[in-house]
């Protein structure tokens, strides 16, 4: 058993050296002498009650659960900062809540559903650190105070500083009050001063010192400077920006004025600079006017509104309202016209076009997007592979065709039929292609979008050029289309009026119709052209084009789409039946002009015609011709094209797969490699098969005549000067010495090997992987020099902010719920002793009144029962 | 001596009631097929014949008659066939009463000696005239049954005793090596072949054993004489349907005739069986081989011949030699078979990668057998212990070939040289080569680089060993040239030489089967999504010049033109 409190408490007392033996004097001397001793006493007292009541304190709710050497617990002492163990006391903390719910949560409860009531404002009351004798005093001063200034009780305006405000209220409160923010009501802390109601007073003090520095500046001048609010500032900022406004508007009326002013008298300088004087005013007729009207403006009234006045008829009126307001409607917005651009700037400007346009074409050569949806497509097709590639980076599992990711397809095609919103996507890109080169395109499609009614009005403001940007296609379309258009309008007047069922007129100049109807196949521009000389074609299509031309009718753009890849089919034609190749170049200088409108069909024929090649693949003359107008056409030098890849393909495969054997295959060749140089002349892209087909041919040295050496001499001169600067020129070209040297072509021989020997000053063994060195990556774990448990290692900054302030979240959640909990308790406590006391109230009342009751009615009995009693004497007296 | 011919007028007797009461027993089932009375009477007739045959040596003269018949297969099958039939039977229990025997004891010396003597001389004619009339003709059941027919008398004359039967294996005179030498020497005798191999050699181990003899026998008999070439071509083809090899002795135990005696023949022993199939190979290797044939060889070298030549491999390398020195696709398959034996059979061939090397030329990137000589040459090329030396020659060649190849040849290099750079890193210097003082390219070979540059590539084409080449020293120029490349999509599967070496390796197979047809359809076989762009000048002149004439290049069109012709038919 243990022993019991009080020998346990006499016992400790007694260990601590707070009783014990007498001592001697010295010794109590030198106890008292240190000044520290009776700390150390408190202190020890301290820890006997605290030892003494093991409920004052708590220990922490989340003891260490293991004994652990880690830094964190070695340094304790040293940082106590980051993780102290608090000792709690919950009976301090308990007592102190209460007491605040006491302060600030009770007088609400009491006051719940009171409307109104008085508060006590008088100096000093419910101060209970104030005597009466003082009170009364301080009363008496102010009294005193008041008086001397002579102001009126009411007077609302003039109250000094120091006073309450007694100002209008709301549920017994100050109206100023409800604008203040609700911090102050926060009951929870126990560390508050509390002293809310004096905290308010002295803000609102400050407001309204506030307003008069806003007013007027001559208070603050005399009050210390103080630190301003926030929101103090921001008041002053907005007000001096809306003073600045306020400014701004009333120079801008003071301009106004100004100029109404001038413009008053315009009419007059006018006049006087016109060098004659402005007729008199009559002065008179314009007062007398302005009587009649009675407008005080002295503005003159619209002469309608005046007849209208004067009782015209109604419904005419409106009528003719009508018929104005129409005209208004219709009436052609002012436009600004161009101004004549000088020389200088029509030569800039067709400097920064040309520019614009080999920038882009660069761009297309190293295979960069051009357009931004293009790119942004393309982007996501390069992440695409990327995210298939990184696959493979490390893990060896074949994902598919690697072959793909460099665009080597199956040659399965991929129907893309049913990708509608891809297509109207395409659609759109073509848009945004108008937009882009608008010069470039022909003005077609410009006038395309212009209005039908300009359809009617004939073309000739068209061919005038009222269009700026076209025009100067308009000169190069000119050029195709003028014989027809410069036309008068009466011949072109069927046309106008015509679909495509005109007959064609048997008219003309030199035999030719000057009407056809728009072959849209290849045999319905067979049927045309098959009684006309060859040389007189183009003029034919010219006339085609100028009769059809899309500005006339909407459906002329579909029937200028057949007719333009009719076209290419018939220049093919042209080719296999050797027709004159200065006919077959201008019906290819037609097809380019209208490419520009047409590009997707053009470049469909044109695709189509190659299928057919590859199909057959061997090409005939009318290929050749094919393959040259691409080279014309298309821009050669893209890094991909989808007509001119797979013509150069082709091209290749026929130098690839032919030998040189017979002079008709030497000729074709000759022809092809030529070509192939073409479409590499600004891109300069390496063909193999150009150069060994030269190569085998000239190695046939001597058994061919030189007049069919000569183009391939030729051809190998051009071929040197377009890639004498790939590094291996050398290994390319070496070879062709000793066959120059064996075929006598010494202008060549000499000019490769000065070519051969430039080449050799300028080989440099390869450097190509300067990358920046890849870090291998780390499989090291990742060891943290002074480890914290308590502490979050996460690498990701974002996730742990969130993860701090989940947690603070949570803390505070829990901490609210806490708070109302004891709220809550509090308030059902008190409203329990409230009720309780109301009971006692009720029960003491009770009491007294039967009691009271009760002695009434003893009185009353005593007193029925003395009178019984007389009254029975008085019988028996009786 | 009337007791043995008693007894065998009684064999005789009970062998032909047999013969009688299958005769009654078919006939009944053939008399409603046969549609003609003629057919009917013929039939009759050879049944009779080959009864009259039976009873007795007087009547032995039938053979002729039905042998008659047998020969005029072309105009009569149907009575051909079943005489051959007749015949067979007839030889067989013929063989099987020993007539065909020359007798030891002294009695019976001339007549009856004349009688085997005659009999013999049928037996091969028979033999004879269904080996070169009936196998090799278009009628398959015809050919069938001729097989049938003579396997059974191999039976026959195989099934008489070990020694006689032994010898009626080896001798030429046999109907097994007429057998043999008919199905070599006929042009259409594939079926027969196969069914011949499939039905006899493959099942019984004497009868492969016997092949390959007669095989080796049949080509040394010709030695003299020029060899049909169909009879080389049908020789490979009948050894390489010779699939099933067997493991060990105790497999040997099928025997298609008598079973050889005790444990020590030679039927027995699987060396000899060895022994015997690598002089069939061989003395097909002495042949003149066509390319044909040589290809055929080469084709199943590894599979069917291989398994044979257990012990003497140096024989099989120098036919592999000899015709990788034919070029072309045999060079390959050469090589590839020798690869095999290189490491699969531990054989020494230090000139493997000499050879190799060789073959890298022009042709073979432009050649039809391109992809496999890729595919093989990956495999040659797999192991990561070459020297790198030599593999920089083989990098360095192909791309020094590939300025002039076809696309779809590129399209595999450019990956193989990847490859090849990440796994022997020593090589990577030919792509990137910082300057140092103490290299050989800066020092001794061209000391003056700076000003006059580097004009002799250590790189020699013409040094034909590829341990000598000096590649290593050199530089890729070739594949940095064809990051520009016209086709856009070569150029920029070169351009990873380039980029940084992070992927592992390339799967070479799926670059293997590029060629200009299938590049041009991926191409064209597409939609056009985007509108194609389109050259912004309209030029003046595209073929023609100012003065009205053709320019350089409408002249070359119009020659062009001109050669080309313009009917596409």
């Amino acid at each position: 058993m243990p022993p019991s409190q009080l020998k346990s408490l006499k016992k400790s007392l007694r260990d601590q050296g707070v009783v014990g033996p007498q001592k001697s004097k010295k010794e109590k001397k030198a106890q008292k002498s240190s000044k520290s001793s009776f700390r150390d006493r408190n202190a020890a007292l301290q820890n006997i009650r605290d030892n003494f009541n093991p409920f004052e304190l708590r220990q922490p709710s989340r003891p260490a659960k293991f004994e652990s050497v880690s830094h964190a617990s070695a340094n304790k002492a040293a940082n106590a900062g980051r993780y102290k163990e608090v000792l709690h006391r919950p009976g301090v903390t308990k007592s102190a809540g209460e007491e605040a719910r006491r302060r600030q949560l009770l007088p609400e409860m009491q006051r719940r559903n009171k409307v109104g009531g008085l508060v006590d404002r008088r100096i000093g009351e419910g101060d209970p650190g104030m005597t009466p004798e003082e009170r009364a005093v301080q009363r008496f001063a102010r009294e005193k105070e008041g008086r001397k200034g002579g102001r009126s009780l009411f007077d609302l305006e003039g109250s000094d500083d120091d006073e309450p405000k007694l100002g209008l209220t709301h549920l017994g409160k100050s109206l100023n009050e409800f604008e203040e923010d609700d911090f102050v009501d926060d009951v929870s802390g126990g560390e508050e001063d509390g002293d809310s109601e004096d905290d308010g007073f002295m803000r609102r003090k400050r407001r309204r010192s506030d307003e008069d520095e806003v007013g007027g500046e001559q208070d603050s001048e005399q009050q210390p400077e103080r630190k301003k609010s926030k929101k103090e500032v921001m008041e002053e900022v907005i007000a001096k920006s809306k003073m600045h406004k306020y400014e701004r508007q009333k120079v801008k009326e003071d301009d106004e004025d100004l100029r109404d002013e001038l413009d008053k008298g315009m009419q007059e300088m006018l006049a006087m600079l016109r060098g004659h004087k402005p007729p008199p005013k009559d002065v008179q007729q314009e007062a007398e006017a302005a009587l009649a009207n009675g407008d005080g403006n002295g503005t003159q009234m619209n002469p309608d509104r005046q007849r209208l006045l004067d009782g015209m008829d109604r419904s005419k009126a409106d009528k003719e309202y009508e018929v104005r307001l129409r005209q208004l409607a219709q009436d052609a917005r002012a436009k600004p016209s161009d101004r004549t651009k000088t020389d200088e700037e029509k030569t800039r400007e067709e400097a920064e076009r040309l520019q614009e346009l080999e920038e882009k074409r660069t761009k297309r050569m190293r295979g960069e997007a051009v357009s931004d949806e293009e790119s942004a497509d393309d982007d996501a097709d390069k992440d695409d592979e990327k995210a298939a590639g990184a696959h493979d980076v490390f893990g060896n599992e074949d994902l598919g065709d690697e072959a793909a990711e460099f665009g080597f397809t199956s040659s399965v095609p991929v129907p893309k039929s049913n990708r509608p919103e891809e297509e109207e996507r395409v659609q759109h890109d073509d848009e945004d292609d108008f937009d882009v080169d608008a010069d470039l395109i022909a003005d077609e499609s410009d006038v395309d979008t212009d209005d039908e009614s300009e359809q009617t009005e004939g073309s000739g403001d068209d061919e005038g050029g009222d269009n700026p940007t076209a025009a100067r296609d308009e000169e190069e379309d000119d050029e195709f289309v003028k014989g027809i258009l410069g036309d008068s309008s009466t011949d072109r007047q069927p046309a106008l009026t015509g679909a495509n069922g005109i007959q064609p007129g048997k008219t003309a100049s030199g035999g030719l119709a000057f009407t056809y109807p728009c072959p849209r196949s290849h045999a319905e521009l067979l049927d045309i052209m098959k009684d006309v000389p060859t040389e007189q074609q183009p003029i034919i299509v010219q006339r085609v084009r100028a009769l059809y031309h899309p500005s006339l009718s909407a459906s002329n753009k579909d029937s200028m789409a057949d007719f333009s890849s009719v076209l290419v089919e018939h220049i093919a034609y042209l080719g296999n039946t050797h027709q004159p190749l200065a006919t077959i170049e201008q019906i290819i200088r037609h097809i380019h002009s209208l490419s520009r409108t047409y590009p997707l069909q053009i470049g469909e024929a044109f695709r189509k015609h190659l299928q057919a090649l590859h199909e057959f693949g061997k090409p005939v003359a009318g290929d050749l011709v094919i393959f040259t107008a691409i080279g014309s056409i298309f821009p050669t030098s893209d890094h991909f094209h989808q007509v001119v890849t797979p013509a150069i393909t082709l091209m290749a495969r026929w130098l690839g797969l032919t030998v040189p054997d017979t002079a008709e295959r030497r000729a074709t060749g000759a022809f092809i490699t030529a070509l192939c140089i073409k479409y590499q002349n600004l891109a300069k892209r390496v063909v193999p098969e150009a150069v060994r087909f030269t190569l085998k041919t000239l190695s046939l040295g001597s058994k061919t005549p030189a007049k069919e050496m000569r183009p391939h001499l030729d051809n190998l001169a051009a071929m040197t000067d377009l890639w004498k600067d790939k590094r291996a020129f050398q290994d390319m070209f070496a070879p062709f010495l000793p066959l120059l040297r064996q075929n006598g072509a010494k202008k060549e021989l000499q000019h490769l090997s000065i070519l051969l020997q430039q080449a050799a000053m300028r080989r440099r063994p390869l450097e190509l992987h300067h990358h920046k060195k890849q870090p291998i990556p780390t499989r090291i774990p990742k060891f943290e020099e002074g480890f914290n448990p308590d502490k979050h290692y996460d690498p990701d900054k974002e996730r742990s902010e969130a993860a701090k302030l989940q947690k603070e979240y949570k803390r505070e959640r829990k901490g609210a719920l806490r708070e109302l909990r004891k709220d809550a308790n509090f308030m059902a406590r008190e409203q329990l002793k409230e009720k309780r006391e109301k009971d006692a109230e009720y029960e003491r009342k009770q009491r007294r009144l039967i009691a009271e009751i009760q002695g009434e009615e003893g009185r009353e009995s005593k007193e029925y029962a003395r009178e019984k009693e007389q009254r029975k004497k008085a019988k028996g007296r009786m | 001596m009337p007791g043995v011919l008693t007894d065998g007028s009684g064999t005789h007797k009970r062998k032909r009631e047999d013969a009688a009461s299958k005769a009654k027993v078919n006939q009944p089932r053939k008399a409603p097929k046969a549609a003609a009375p003629t057919g009917e009477s013929s039939q009759e007739k050879i049944l009779l014949l080959e009864e009259q045959i039976l009873q007795g040596r007087k009547h032995y003269n039938n053979i002729v008659e039905l042998q008659s018949h047998v020969g005029h297969v072309a105009k009569k099958p149907k009575t051909a066939t079943l005489a051959a039939v007749a015949l067979c039977r007839v030889f067989c229990r013929l063989i099987a009463g020993e007539e065909l025997v020359k007798r030891n004891d002294v009695t019976a010396a001339g007549a009856d000696d004349q009688v085997v003597q005659w009999l013999k001389a049928r037996l091969r004619d028979y033999a004879e005239s269904l080996a070169s009339g009936w196998i090799g003709s278009p009628d398959a059941a015809q050919e069938s049954t001729a097989l049938t027919l003579l396997m059974r008398l191999v039976k026959a004359e195989t099934s008489q005793g070990a020694r006689r039967s032994e010898q009626a294996w080896r001798t030429e005179r046999a109907s097994f090596f007429t057998l043999v030498s008919a199905l070599l020497e006929e042009k259409d005798a594939e079926g027969a072949r196969q069914e011949f191999v499939e039905k006899y050699v493959e099942e019984h181990d004497d009868a492969r054993f016997y092949t390959f003899l007669a095989i080796k026998q049949y080509f040394k008999l010709r030695e003299e004489e020029e060899v049909a070439e169909v009879a080389v071509g049908n020789a490979i083809d009948l050894l390489s349907q010779i699939e099933g090899v067997p493991d060990a002795d105790d497999q040997l135990d099928d025997w298609y005739g008598e079973p050889p005696e005790g444990k020590k023949h030679q039927l027995r022993s699987l060396n000899a069986h060895r022994r015997v199939a690598q002089e069939a190979w061989l003395s097909i290797f002495r042949l003149p081989l066509n390319r044909g044939d040589r290809k055929s060889i080469l084709n199943i070298a590894n599979t069917r011949i291989l398994p044979w030549f257990a012990t003497r491999m140096e024989l099989l390398t120098d036919f592999f030699t000899d015709s990788f020195t034919e070029g072309g696709s045999l060079s390959l398959l050469a090589l590839s078979s020798i690869f095999h034996l290189v490491t699969k059979r531990n054989l020494d061939y230090p000139d493997f990668y000499l050879k190799l090397y060789s073959l890298l030329d022009h042709d073979v990137l432009h050649s039809k057998h391109r992809s496999r000589f890729f595919r093989q040459l990956e495999t040659f090329m797999s192991s990561s212990h070459l020297p790198a030396a030599m593999v920089a020659s083989f990098v360095k060649r192909l791309a020094r070939l590939s300025l002039q190849a076809p696309p779809g040849a590129i399209v595999w290099i450019v990956p193989w040289t990847y490859n090849m750079l990440r796994s022997h890193p020593a090589c990577t210097f030919m792509l990137h080569r910082t300057y140092h003082p103490a290299h050989a390219i800066y020092t001794a070979k061209n000391p003056d680089w700076r000003d006059s540059g580097m004009p002799n590539d250590t790189f020699s084409m013409t040094e034909p060993d590829p341990n000598h080449t000096g590649a290593i020293d050199s530089s890729l120029w070739e594949l940095e040239t064809l990051q520009f490349h016209y086709h856009p999509n070569v150029a920029t599967l070169a351009r990873i030489l380039s980029e940084q070496f992070t992927k592992r390796e390339y799967h070479l197979e799926d670059f293997l089967d590029y060629n200009y047809a299938s590049l041009v359809d991926a191409e064209l076989g597409k939609e056009m999504k985007k509108t194609p762009v389109v050259e912004w000048e309209i030029p003046k002149r595209i073929v023609t010049e100012e003065g009205g004439g053709l320019g350089q290049l409408g002249g070359l069109l119009e020659q062009a033109m001109l050669a080309q012709g313009g009917v596409r038919s």
